[in-house]
């Protein structure tokens, strides 16, 4: 297996709690190395002590049998290590990205009412837009 | 920065993260409910990011195997039950107190310290934004809360090597800016020797760790 073939796979490695991104647009992966017997590959939590950390084992080694996971916090992640298609992603699924001003995934508006700093999962804050007349969600910018 | 120190962060995050879960399905409205919620999350990752790095091996057994006398919060977070407006005073007060704590952590010499606080810090001005809008929007109704909170609040600084001074500065003007009278009093100390609320909580939290300590949760 190269390099690359092993980033492809870890491109079909999906977050658990929002489905349209994966783990290498969430910014999530840190280093891999393939091996003759194996591949390591260590990953960035976003949130500390996220919950999902296990299912995102799972689902790594599920997409590349034999794979090595590791979790690191240096470098911390961070928001703005979201890729630019990662961040459509996120709109696709109704999540505002993470930016400096927060704006609607459906109407783009800047316009919207912030209604809780907390949400859902803990990365994220529940914002309304008055345009859409509908609520969304809101990733934190962290 | 000693280890002592750092368990004593540790044990605080883990009776407010104990203590601010309690609210789920509790609290007096839907959004305070999340927030509480997810707050309870946040401070219960820190605790387990800052036992898992003093007690790689097992950090478990730290945070729910010593008996009730080994753990070094301070009073203020072992306070239970159901008062919201002492919960919401309480959390601003803790909040701003661990925004001190968490630059002493990035002062550190002890680099996956210095990491983990980078992550704490980010999510914490979450907190701090939230706790504020609360007190504005709640103000002088929280003043029976303030005086109950107040003297376990300077308490935190007990054994922190952290400047009390430091914290006055901004929560008194912004708590006189709420509406707020600051009491006078003296620090509540206790980071080791705990009260009642901390027998119940101790015997709620470890109960079903010790049930089988050699399970892997």
């Amino acid at each position: 297996m190269t390099e690359q073939q092993a980033y492809d796979a870890l491109a079909r490695v999906m977050d658990p709690e929002i489905p349209t991104i994966s783990i290498v647009d969430l910014g999530m992966v840190d280093e891999v190395r393939v091996h003759a017997s194996h591949v390591d590959v260590a990953l960035l939590p976003t949130f500390l002590g996220c919950p999902a950390l296990d299912l995102i084992e799972e689902a790594v080694q599920k997409a590349m049998p034999g794979a090595v996971v590791t979790f690191r916090n240096d470098p911390p992640w961070s928001t703005d290590r979201i890729t630019e298609a990662g961040r459509e992603a996120l709109r696709q699924f109704g999540v505002a990205p993470p930016e400096d001003v927060v704006r609607c995934p459906r109407c783009g508006t800047e316009e919207v009412l912030s209604e809780n700093l907390f949400g859902p999962t803990r990365c994220r804050s529940i914002y309304y837009c008055p345009a859409c007349r509908a609520p969304f969600e809101a990733f934190k910018a962290i | 920065m000693t280890e002592e120190q750092l368990l004593a962060a540790a044990d605080d995050e883990l009776m407010l993260g104990h203590r601010d879960s309690e609210w789920t399905g509790l609290a007096p409205h839907v959004e305070a409910d999340v927030a509480l919620s997810s707050l309870a999350q946040d401070e219960m990752a820190h605790a387990a990011a800052l036992y898992t790095l003093l007690s790689p091996a097992d950090p478990d057994a730290l945070a729910c195997g010593r008996e009730p006398t080994a753990y070094r919060h301070a009073p203020l977070l072992e306070v239970g039950g159901r008062d919201f407006a002492f919960s919401v005073t309480r959390q601003y007060l803790y909040d701003i107190f661990e925004e001190q704590r968490i630059r002493q952590f990035l002062g550190s010499g002890w680099p996956e310290l210095r990491a983990i606080a980078e992550r704490m810090s980010r999510e914490e001005k979450y907190h701090r934004m939230h706790d504020r809008a609360l007190m504005a929007a709640l103000g002088d109704r929280l003043q029976p809360a303030l005086n109950r909170a107040w003297p376990l609040a300077l308490g935190l600084f007990e054994g922190t090597g952290l400047a009390e001074a430091e914290w006055r500065a901004v929560v008194v003007p912004e708590l006189t800016a709420w509406g707020l009278i600051v009491p006078e009093a003296e620090p509540v100390l206790g980071r080791t020797q705990h009260g009642p609320d901390f027998e119940e909580l101790w015997n709620d939290l470890t109960g079903l760790f010790r049930s089988d300590p050699s399970r892997h949760w």
